[in-house]
C-alpha cells in the first residue's frame, strides 16, 4: 500500500498539524502489528530518513514515526503510532465540551491555583486628601446655661 | 383539510427588460429562518441550472436582506379573525408587505384593491415608512380572515366596497421584530414563477414569446445543497379523507394530497433577437404532478401538468379520487383528478375581480355523477378568493369539499404591457418573480403545512379552525406552530397540539415586550457560559448625612468654640481668680454663683475646625431670665449650634491592580484594610474595596467627644466604628477637690483654693507631661501661662504622648492627634510570578462549555464527551487523555 511520508513541524499535541510532504512510497506491513502502532517495510531511501510522520491513505490515519530501522537488505522498517488528533481532527474540532483551561480565552474572576506567588507582598496605600488636624485644633467649652 | 397560501413574492427589480428601462432594485424580504425554509422550495428562476446563483441576486445577497422589520400592528393571537399586520423592512428600498384578512364567515379573501399605489414608482428609491402606513383612507376594511400579500410597487384597487367595513387597520408602530417571528399565516399559497427569457449576450431579460414543449429531466434541476430529497412518506397520509354519508351510503372521500413541482421542466435555450427585441426558443414551464401517497411512493403521478407560461394559472388541484359506499362497496362517485384553472388572458382590467368567471378545464376535477345522483357542481373553490379552501363542514352533500393546494403560476404577458401576479394584482410586466417554488419530490399537503409552520407561521387545518380556534388552546391538534425561540426566531421545527403546551413558546407579547421566557430548572442553575464578569451590583445602602438630625443647642448647655485668643483670655481670667475674683468681675454677688465651676460642663480639644456656629458670642455662664443669674466672661467665642458635627473626610479611589479585575484582586490574594484616624485600622473584604471609591464620613458627638466613622463604597456601608476624638480637659468639682487635696494637703474651703484647683487641673490635664505640674500652683501667672501654652502649642501637647504611640486600634487623647490624620485604604497584594508562556503552556482558567472549533491555542478539556468519534477504544482513550491533559487547537 502507499504511504505518504512527511515531516511534522507541529507539537505532537497540535490537532491540525503543519506537515511537509516528502514522498509517497509503497510499503508493506511488516509482520503482524497493531493498526495503532504499525510496522511498515519499505525500500531504503535517503529522503525518508528525516521524516517523522506518515499517512496511510488506505486507513485514513496519520502516524508519528517512532523509529526507523534500517536493514542490510536495503530496507527500512518504520514503526509508528497513530496521531489520533490529526486523524480525527474533524471530530475533535466539532466537539462541544467544558474547557477548563485555554490559551486565548479566560474568565478572569475564577481563581487559578496554578499561579505561583512570590514570598512577598505589594502594599499600596490610597489616602484621602482630607485631613483632620489643623494648626491648633479647636477647644470646645460646654457650659451650663449660656446663650 | 388544508388551506395553504403563501406568496414568496420576491420580485426582481434590477434587471432591464427589452428596452432597458425601468431598472429596479431587488431585495428579499425574508429573514434567515424563512429564507432557509424557502430555500428548499425556491429556485433562481433566471439561473435554474446554476445552484451557485441560487439566492444570490445581483448586488443584493440574501444575507444582506436579513434585518429587522417594523411591525406596524401586531395581530391578536387569540383569534385569527381580527389580526392584521403589515411589515416592512426597516432599511432598504423594497419590502415585504403582508396583509391578512378575510371576511368573517367567508373564505379568506385577498386584501387587495384597497390601496392605490399608482404613484409609488417614484418612491422606489425612498421607501418611506409612511408609505406603508395605511392611513384613514384605507382604514375601512374589516377583513377578519387570513391571507397574505406581499407587494412591492404595485397597484391596489378596491375589490369591493361591500367588503369594506369597520376599521381594523389602525396602524401604530409597535416594535421592531424579525419578520419571521410575527406572521400568522394559516393559508399558504405557492406561487410559481413568471417566465422570462434571458439573453446571455446582453444580460437582459425579456418575456419569452415563443414556447414549445421540450422535455427536460428533473435531474437537470440543481437544488440547493440543503434541499431535502426523496419522496414524502407519511403513514398518516391516508387520514386525509372524510367519511360522509349521503343518503344511506357512507362515503369515503379521498383525494390527492401530494404535489410535486418541477421548475423549468422543459426549458431550453432561449435566444434573444436584438433586431426584433424578442426572444425565441423552446420552453415549457413548470411541471406539476399530483397524486396521493401511494402514487408518490410509486412515482406515478395521477396527474401531471406541464405548465405553459401563457395564460395558465392553476387554481386547484385534485378533489376526489373516489367515493365509496363502504356498505355496498359500490363506487358512488368517480372523479377525474384534475386541475381547475382559469384562463386569465381575457382580463385587461388590472384586476381579476369577482366577476371574472372561472373555467373548468375539461380534464378538471369534476366529479362524475354516479347513477342516481345529482352532479355536484361547487366542489371547487373560487380563485377570486386567492386560494381555495377546504371546509370541514361535511354535510349530507359533499358539495364543498375542497382540499387543495393552490398552485398559481405567474402570469406571463406576451404583447401586453401589463401582467398579473399570482394573487391577481395588477403588476408591471417589467417585474418578474425571480424565485419559484420547487418541490422536488412529493410533498403532501401536510408536509407543506408543517414546512410553513416551521417557518414561523401558525397554521390551522381549516379555515374554520383558523378563524375560531384560540391559539392559547394548546390542546387543539388542529394547529401547527413553528417552534419559536425567545428572540423571535424560529428553529425550523414544527409543534402541534400538546407539544405546544409542553414547550415554553414565548408569546408574542413576550417578544414585543422583550421579556423572553427562559425556562429554568430550579434544580439546575442556568449555565453561565458567556458571562464574563459578575453581574453588576444593584441597590444602595448608604447613609444620608444630609438628613441627620443634629440637635440644636439644648436648653441646658451651650457649646463654645473658643479661639486661640479666647483661650488666652480665659487663661488670664482664670489667673485672676482669687479672693478678689468676683470683685474683679464685678457682677456676681449672689451666692448662687459662688462656684463658677458648677457651670462648666466640659472643656475638650478637637483636632479639627468647626464650621458650625456663630461668631461674636461671649461666653456666658448660668441662666438668664427671671431669678436666674448669668455671668458674662467677656471672652469672645463662637457659639456652636449643634451637638453633633459632620465631617466629610474625603474619598479614596481604589482601582483594580490587575486589569479589568481578576481573581488576584480579591482574597486571599489581596487584602484590604481601612485606616481611620481616631478609630483605628479595620480589615474589610477586598471585594468591597477594589474597584470602588471609598468614602469616609465622621460624626463627632461634642457631648461625649466620641466620633463615629461610616465608610461606604458608593453602594453600601462597608464599615462603621467609633473612637475618641475629643480630648477631655476635665473641669469638674470633684476633680478639683481631689486635685486640691493632693496639692494643698487640706480640704479647700475658700474660693481662692477652688480657683487654684481649677487652674491646676487645667494645667495637669493639658500639660502634665510637660513636667510643670509641680510648680503649677506657684503663682497664678504660672497657671495663666500654662493655659496659654495649651492653646498655642497643641502639637507640643501631643508630643508629650509620643512615647506611647498607637499604630493599631482606636486612639484617644492627644496622642491620636499625632497619628496620621488622613483616612486611607491599605492594600496588600501577593506578588505573582507568571511566566510569559503561561497561557500557551498552562492555559488560563476558562471553564466554559464551548465548541472547540471556536478556540485556538492551548486547550484543556474537562471530562469531554467523545462518544461521537469513530475511533477504536485505544484511540478514544488516547484522545480523551490528550484532551484532558491539553492540546493545541
Amino acid at each position: 500500500m502507499n504511504i505518504t511520508l512527511m515531516i511534522n513541524h507541529s507539537d505532537i499535541r497540535k490537532v491540525s498539524k503543519t506537515l511537509t510532504e516528502i514522498k509517497t512510497v509503497n510499503a508493506e506491513i511488516y509482520e503482524t502489528c497493531d493498526i495503532m502502532s504499525p510496522r511498515l517495510l519499505l525500500s531504503y531511501d535517503n529522503m525518508l530518513i528525516n521524516c517523522n510522520y506518515f499517512y496511510i491513505p488506505a486507513w485514513g490515519k496519520y502516524y508519528f514515526i517512532d523509529t526507523i530501522d534500517v536493514s542490510p537488505a536495503g530496507k527500512m522498517i518504520l514503526t509508528g503510532h497513530t496521531d489520533v488528533l490529526m486523524t480525527y481532527r474533524d471530530y475533535i474540532l466539532a466537539l462541544q465540551c467544558t474547557v477548563s483551561r485555554q490559551e486565548n480565552a479566560a474568565l478572569s474572576l475564577i481563581p487559578d491555583n496554578n499561579i505561583i506567588f512570590k514570598n512577598d507582598t505589594i502594599k499600596n496605600i490610597y489616602s484621602s486628601e482630607t485631613t483632620f488636624t489643623t494648626m491648633y485644633g479647636a477647644y470646645i467649652l460646654q457650659v451650663l446655661g449660656g446663650n | 383539510m388544508i388551506n395553504l397560501s403563501v406568496y414568496p413574492d420576491v420580485y426582481k427589480k434590477d434587471f432591464t427588460q427589452g428596452s432597458g428601462a425601468n431598472a429596479q432594485n431587488f431585495s428579499i424580504p425574508f429573514t434567515y429562518n424563512i429564507r432557509e425554509a424557502l430555500e428548499r422550495n425556491l429556485y433562481d428562476s433566471e439561473n435554474p441550472f446554476d445552484s451557485s446563483n441560487v439566492y444570490t441576486v445581483y448586488n443584493n445577497t440574501v444575507e444582506n436582506t436579513i434585518g429587522e422589520y417594523t411591525l406596524l400592528q401586531w395581530p391578536e393571537r387569540d383569534n385569527f379573525r381580527h389580526f392584521k399586520t403589515e411589515v416592512k423592512k426597516t432599511a432598504g428600498k423594497k419590502n415585504l408587505r403582508m396583509f391578512f384578512g378575510c371576511q368573517q364567515g367567508q373564505n379568506p379573501v385577498c386584501f387587495r384593491d384597497v390601496f392605490t399605489w399608482g404613484d409609488l414608482g417614484r418612491y422606489q428609491n425612498a421607501y418611506k415608512e409612511s408609505e406603508l402606513t395605511m392611513t384613514s383612507s384605507i382604514v375601512s376594511c374589516n377583513y377578519d380572515g387570513l391571507d397574505i400579500f406581499t407587494r412591492n410597487n404595485r397597484n391596489y384597487s378596491l375589490i369591493s366596497s361591500a367588503s369594506i367595513a369597520g376599521s381594523i387597520f389602525t396602524l401604530n408602530p409597535i416594535t421592531k421584530i424579525n419578520v419571521n417571528a410575527l406572521i400568522l399565516m394559516p393559508y399558504f399559497h405557492i406561487n410559481t414563477r413568471r417566465i422570462y427569457g434571458y439573453n446571455s449576450e446582453t444580460g437582459m431579460y425579456a418575456n419569452i414569446s415563443s414556447i414549445t414543449d421540450v422535455s427536460r429531466s428533473w435531474s437537470d434541476i440543481k437544488p440547493a445543497d440543503n434541499t431535502p430529497q426523496g419522496q414524502y412518506y407519511d403513514d398518516d397520509l391516508y387520514k386525509y379523507g372524510y367519511k360522509v354519508t349521503y343518503g344511506e351510503d357512507e362515503i369515503v372521500l379521498q383525494w390527492i394530497d401530494c404535489v410535486r413541482i418541477i421548475p423549468y421542466y422543459g426549458i431550453t435555450d432561449t435566444v434573444y433577437n436584438s433586431d426584433t427585441d424578442t426572444f425565441s426558443g423552446n420552453t415549457k414551464g413548470n411541471r406539476i404532478d399530483f397524486c396521493n401517497r401511494q402514487n408518490a411512493l410509486d412515482d406515478s403521478p395521477i396527474l401531471s401538468y406541464n405548465q405553459y407560461s401563457r395564460n395558465l394559472r392553476y387554481q386547484i388541484f385534485t378533489i376526489l379520487t373516489e367515493e365509496l359506499n363502504e356498505d355496498t362497496g359500490n363506487i358512488i362517485y368517480s372523479s377525474i383528478p384534475g386541475v381547475i384553472f382559469s384562463d386569465l388572458n381575457s382580463s385587461t382590467t388590472g384586476d381579476f375581480g369577482l366577476t371574472e368567471s372561472i373555467t373548468i378545464n375539461s380534464s378538471g376535477a369534476q366529479i362524475t355523477q354516479a347513477s342516481g345522483f345529482t352532479p355536484l357542481t361547487q366542489y371547487y373553490g373560487n380563485r377570486t378568493y386567492s386560494g381555495i379552501y377546504g371546509k370541514t363542514e361535511i354535510g349530507g352533500n359533499p358539495t364543498v369539499i375542497v382540499p387543495c393546494v393552490n398552485v398559481q403560476n405567474e402570469y406571463t404577458p406576451l404583447s401586453t404591457g401589463f401582467t398579473y401576479d399570482g394573487s391577481g394584482h395588477f403588476i408591471n410586466a417589467q417585474s418578474a418573480t425571480r424565485y419559484q417554488v420547487a418541490l422536488n419530490g412529493y410533498f403532501s399537503i401536510k408536509k407543506l403545512w408543517s414546512t410553513i409552520a416551521a417557518m414561523g407561521f401558525f397554521v390551522a387545518d381549516s379555515q374554520v379552525c383558523a378563524q375560531s380556534v384560540n391559539l392559547s388552546d394548546f390542546n387543539c391538534n388542529r394547529l401547527y406552530i413553528g417552534e419559536m425561540l425567545t428572540n423571535g426566531e424560529t428553529t425550523g421545527n414544527m409543534l402541534q397540539g400538546q407539544n405546544i403546551a409542553n414547550s415554553l413558546q414565548p408569546t408574542i407579547d413576550d417578544i414585543i415586550n422583550d421579556t423572553p421566557v427562559t425556562p429554568v430548572n430550579p434544580l439546575h442553575p442556568p449555565s453561565t457560559d458567556g458571562i464574563e464578569t459578575n453581574p453588576e451590583n444593584t441597590g444602595e445602602n448608604l447613609p444620608d448625612f444630609t438628613s441627620i438630625r443634629r440637635v440644636s443647642g439644648n436648653a441646658f448647655t451651650t457649646f463654645y468654640d473658643i479661639p486661640l485668643v479666647g483661650i488666652e483670655e480665659m487663661g488670664f481670667l482664670l489667673s485672676q481668680v482669687n479672693e478678689d475674683f468676683w470683685t474683679a468681675i464685678g457682677t456676681v454677688t449672689d451666692s448662687k454663683m459662688s462656684n463658677i465651676l458648677d457651670y462648666i460642663v466640659s472643656l475638650k480639644w478637637y483636632p479639627c475646625d468647626f464650621a458650625d456656629g456663630k461668631a461674636g458670642n461671649v461666653i456666658q455662664f448660668g441662666f438668664d431670665g427671671n431669678g436666674g443669674l448669668q455671668m458674662s466672661s467677656g471672652v469672645t467665642v463662637q457659639k456652636l449650634n449643634y451637638t453633633y458635627q459632620y465631617f466629610d473626610m474625603g474619598s479614596v479611589n481604589v482601582p483594580s491592580y490587575f486589569a479589568n479585575k481578576t481573581f488576584l484582586d480579591y482574597e486571599p490574594f489581596t487584602s484590604c484594610k481601612l485606616y481611620m484616624p481616631y478609630v483605628g485600622i479595620a480589615d474589610v473584604p477586598s471585594n468591597l474595596i477594589v474597584g470602588y471609591t471609598i468614602n469616609f464620613n465622621y460624626i463627632v458627638d461634642l457631648t461625649t467627644g466620641m466620633c463615629t466613622v461610616i465608610c461606604d463604597n458608593g453602594h453600601q456601608v462597608i464599615y462603621t466604628g467609633t473612637g475618641k476624638i475629643g480630648v477631655d480637659i476635665t473641669v469638674s468639682g470633684n476633680d478639683i477637690v481631689t486635685q486640691s487635696e493632693k496639692l494643698a494637703g487640706a480640704q479647700l474651703q475658700s474660693k481662692q483654693n477652688l480657683i487654684n484647683g481649677i487652674a491646676g487641673f487645667v494645667t495637669s490635664s493639658a500639660g502634665a507631661a510637660m513636667g510643670n505640674v509641680s510648680s503649677a500652683f506657684a503663682a497664678a501667672t504660672t497657671i495663666a501661662n500654662t493655659g496659654i501654652q495649651i492653646a498655642t502649642d497643641s502639637i507640643n501637647i501631643a508630643d508629650s504622648k509620643r512615647a506611647v504611640p498607637q499604630t493599631v486600634g482606636s486612639g484617644s487623647g492627644f496622642g491620636s492627634s499625632y497619628n496620621p490624620q488622613k483616612p486611607c485604604v491599605i492594600i496588600e497584594r501577593k506578588c505573582i510570578q507568571i511566566p510569559s508562556g503561561y497561557g500557551h503552556n498552562t492555559g488560563y482558567i476558562l471553564n466554559r462549555f464551548v465548541n472547540l472549533s471556536s478556540l485556538s491555542g492551548f486547550t484543556v478539556c474537562d471530562n469531554p464527551d467523545i462518544s461521537g468519534i469513530p475511533a477504536d477504544s485505544a484511540e478514544l482513550k488516547e484522545i480523551f487523555s490528550l484532551l484532558t491533559s491539553g492540546i493545541y487547537l
